[in-house]
């Protein structure tokens, strides 16, 4: 079975084409700036990387030329389009409406719909790709795979916010949590390879990347996550806030003047690691500025992002009634191994021990951890793209 | 000596004579709703209770009664005035220029003022407590102490915001942590009872406003209050800290103003917010218990 898996922003599609038989790629690739004249596909095959510059006013065009692209007559990876089997999408909020992954039917459409007032920049967008696929291939099974829907087995005490009852009533406002799909791959990657065999499995997983989240997971279920309502809560970020004083934000919006839409934007845009250091919002150049002596904002902000991380580790460890197990995943949490070094410092007084020369990878999966250290440390390169793929090819399976 | 210490809120103050050489709280007293007609006074002398209706249109009318009051014939707490030997105030912010109690001076009461801001509600009522013991007063040396100062040996990583940084340059917002006043008294007595002072404590003042303080060595290294007293941890009607999202969310579904979302999350929030049964903590836990 051969799955093509969607995931659109509001101006962009990525896309994977994975052979199920032994869950390998067979091209992948990314379409940007759709809706403008600069519109590009970066086509990746083989390791060989083709770019198609091409004007396309919306997803379906894109997507018209993202599918020729895979029976191209050069470099194509299938002879015919009927031989994708389904579609995988990854979808961002499915609200309290969706705790797994879907067939998508005209009806789950509107209820992932309802769920837009949510996430109205993300939602929207992955309709969009849901719409496209339906034209260009009517025939295809397509799935859905929330962000959203890993967090739904957190308890209520966790998901409620300290604020009026009516908000979530009426609205909906509570924790919802993000990168689900990639925190359930690496908890159930640790799982498998963890030396703990018998009882209660407890694992706190590591999302690091451009956005970061960090989840509590016990046997499986996420117990509790650090982003919230939205995408813009828990740890610092490289240009969001994560979690504040709330009366920073009012305070701001009186000093500044700003609307709640401005503050909004301020808070997911210009704030973060980039907002204390006024650098470019990249976070290996902002790891580059730190071990500089004339750089103190940089020093401030990494050392306030490992120790926020390392409060999150501890404080879910109090979640789960014990810690078993700590994974990194994600662009930073793959690669930046000074980055782990510093967390995993602060938290030695658990038990946590590193072992420095283990550490010293990137983007394998590694045990870090000493054969000592109370608590075991993996690094689990994410793959949500085949969370997608699995569980696409189960659901359609499913439905014959 | 005797010391009078006085902590001015908005529409109230409590004072306390203490006795310094006998370590011994000679008068306790708290007066309600100055400002209003119904304004009152509860003391206590030596354990026994009082309740006076007396009308104070401002902190320098209830303090002067209170004054009248420890040298009345009916109470003679003190025989003279002179007897008060000091007067301290409990400052609710004192900004990043107050890092311990000082002595008041002109200059002092400058630096106070420029700190309204950081606490618009708090610092004007402390400062008029001041001025009406300058006129009460007067020649009675007088010390601010301050909830935020035992905060400020919090280091910048833990005190900065997540936020550009000129807001920081600019207005001066950042974490500064409160209850300080109790924290540093806690730090103190545990290392008294232990014996030693290289300690890692953790101490939690849990009351209506609740907010955890990390001490090492008797210094403050990390606390969950922030810019003000919202923060930290969920309260009895205050949230604390929320995922900030929120905050635009909420204001743009209800059509609210900054000033009116802040007035929600410090009063309709928290444990109050979610259980819809009370302010009071005391309520809330008996009514969970019931419902069990």
């Amino acid at each position: 079975m051969k799955i093509l898996v969607v995931n659109c922003g509001s101006s962009s599609l990525k896309y994977q084409l994975i052979d199920m038989e032994n869950e390998t790629l067979l091209a992948k690739g990314n379409f940007e700036r759709i809706g403008e004249q600069e519109a590009f596909v970066t086509h990746k095959v083989n390791g060989e990387k083709y770019v198609i510059k091409t004007p396309v006013m919306n997803h379906e065009e894109a997507l018209k030329i993202v599918l020729e692209q895979l029976v191209h007559k050069d470099y194509g990876v299938i002879k015919d389009l009927s031989e994708i089997n389904a579609v995988g999408h990854r979808l961002v909020h499915g609200g309290e409406i969706f705790n797994e992954s879907v067939v998508i039917t005209e009806d789950v459409i509107k209820k992932y719909e309802s769920c837009s007032s949510l996430a109205p920049l993300h939602n929207p967008a992955t309709i969009l790709g849901i719409r496209a696929c339906q034209k260009e291939m009517p025939e295809v099974p397509m799935c859905g795979v929330f962000d959203t829907a890993f967090h739904q087995t957190m308890p209520k005490e966790t998901y409620l916010y300290p604020i009026p009852y009516e908000y979530y009533e009426k609205y909906g406002i509570r924790k919802y949590g993000f990168h689900g799909t990639s925190h359930q791959f690496v908890s159930k990657r640790a799982a498998e390879l963890t030396n703990k065999k018998d009882g209660d499995f407890k694992v706190v997983t590591c999302h690091l990347g451009q956005g970061a989240s960090i989840c509590a997971i016990k046997n499986g279920k996420s117990q509790d996550t650090s982003m919230g309502l939205s995408p813009l809560g828990g740890i610092a970020m490289v240009t969001r806030s994560g979690d504040l004083d709330p009366s920073v934000v009012t305070e701001i919006m009186e000093r500044e003047k700003l609307t709640a839409k401005e503050v909004n934007s301020l808070l997911n845009k210009k704030s973060g690691l980039y907002g204390i250091t006024g650098l470019d919002p990249d976070f290996r150049e902002i790891e580059a500025a730190s071990y500089k002596d004339d750089e103190p904002k940089a020093q401030v902000a990494i050392e306030l992002f490992t120790k926020t991380i390392a409060q999150f580790i501890a404080k879910y460890a109090v979640s789960l009634k014990g810690l078993d197990t700590i994974v990194f995943t994600g662009g930073i949490g793959e690669n930046q191994i000074n980055i782990r070094k510093k967390i995993c410092e602060n938290l030695e007084w658990m038990g946590v021990k590193l072992d420095l020369e283990k550490n010293n990878v990137r983007s394998v999966e590694t045990k870090i951890s000493t054969e000592n250290s109370k608590i075991e440390v993996f690094i689990i390169p994410t793959d949500e793209e085949m969370v997608i793929a699995r569980d696409t090819k189960r659901l359609v399976e499913d439905n014959k | 000596m005797k010391v009078l210490v006085l902590n001015c809120g908005s529409s109230s103050l409590k004072c306390q004579l203490i006795d310094m050489e006998k370590n011994e709280r000679i008068m306790k007293g708290h007066y309600d709703r100055i400002g209003g007609s119904k304004s009152s006074l509860r003391f206590n002398v030596r354990g026994e209770k009082k309740v006076i209706e007396h009308p104070a249109r401002d902190f320098e009318e209830a303090i002067s009664e209170i004054l009248k009051l420890l040298v009345s014939d009916e109470y003679k707490v003190i025989k003279s005035l002179d007897e008060i030997g000091a007067v301290g105030h409990r400052i609710v912010h004192g900004g990043e220029k107050f890092k311990e109690s000082v002595v008041i001076t002109d200059e002092v009461i400058k630096a106070i003022e420029e700190c309204i801001t950081l606490a618009p509600l708090h610092n004007p009522a402390g400062l008029a407590g001041i001025e009406a013991c300058r006129k009460l007063l007067p020649t009675v040396p007088m010390v601010a102490v301050f909830d935020t100062s035992f905060h400020q040996t919090i280091p910048e990583k833990a005190f900065i915001y997540q936020l550009p940084y000129k807001y920081y340059e600019d207005y001066k917002i950042r974490k500064y942590g409160f209850h300080g006043i109790s924290h540093r008294y806690i730090a103190n007595r545990v290392a008294e009872i232990k014996g030693r002072k290289n300690l890692k404590i953790i101490n939690c003042h849990l009351g209506q406003g609740a907010s955890l303080c990390a001490i090492k060595d008797g210094k403050s290294v990390d606390t969950t209050m922030g810019l003000t007293p919202l923060a930290g941890v969920p309260m009895g009607t205050r949230c604390g800290d929320v995922d900030p999202s929120i905050i635009p969310t909420v204001m743009k579904l209800y059509d609210i103003k900054p000033d009116e979302m802040l007035r929600i999350m410090n009063k309709e929030s928290g444990a109050w917010g979610v259980s819809g049964v009370s302010t009071d903590f005391r309520d809330i836990e008996r009514t969970a218990a019931e419902r069990r």
